[in-house]
């Protein structure tokens, strides 16, 4: 028996509006975070995690 | 929060129903997504539709802090904005036919707990996915 698999979220309204509004921020931020010390944390943390 | 005191309170585990069986409730305010993280979780991981993964607290390993669910896609180039679809199309450049979509990841359910609102977990959340992925 097929089972309906439910669709994904959409973000609507004022959380949309927000969303969109913080996204063309960050995109138009000549400042962007740089994400490269960042990535040796999380790698040290998922190989504790037995990732 | 930073990422690095987010990741000193949590532990991260992939969601199985025995995982959530010997957790408390799961919260987030929205019960569509709350149902999600309780049973729907289940088929999406068999249908091979994407993986959910938890962060639960190390010192209280009940609490599930926050939960989401990713799964692999892509960026169709032709509906981005001008000046992207031009960025995109120089990285894409194959030699003679260029790429249609550009890979992504997909960040298709996320969720805090409302015990943890507005704390800044889940930007951490979105800071451990964008790094890691």
């Amino acid at each position: 028996m097929a089972v309906a698999i439910r669709s994904i979220p959409t973000l609507q309204g004022e959380d949309a509006e927000r969303f969109l509004k913080e996204a063309e921020y960050a995109e138009k931020n000549e400042r962007k975070q740089d994400f490269g010390d960042k990535i040796l944390l999380v790698r040290n943390f998922l190989r504790e995690q037995g990732f | 929060m930073t990422l690095a005191e987010f990741l000193n309170r949590c532990s991260f585990a992939r969601l199985s129903p025995e995982l959530l069986q010997s957790c408390n409730p799961f919260k987030c305010g929205n019960e569509d997504l709350d149902e999600f993280f309780r049973e729907d979780f289940r088929l999406y991981g068999e249908k091979l539709l994407g993986k959910t993964y938890v962060f639960r607290l190390r010192e209280c390993p009940e609490s599930i802090v926050a939960a989401f669910t990713i799964s692999n896609d892509s960026i169709r180039i032709k509906q981005l904005a001008p000046e992207d679809k031009a960025k995109i199309e120089y990285v894409t450049e194959n030699g003679e036919k260029n790429l249609r979509r550009y890979p992504g990841v997909l960040v298709g359910r996320l969720g805090t707990n409302i015990e943890f609102a507005k704390q800044g977990f889940g930007s951490a959340v979105m800071d451990f996915i964008k790094v890691d992925l």
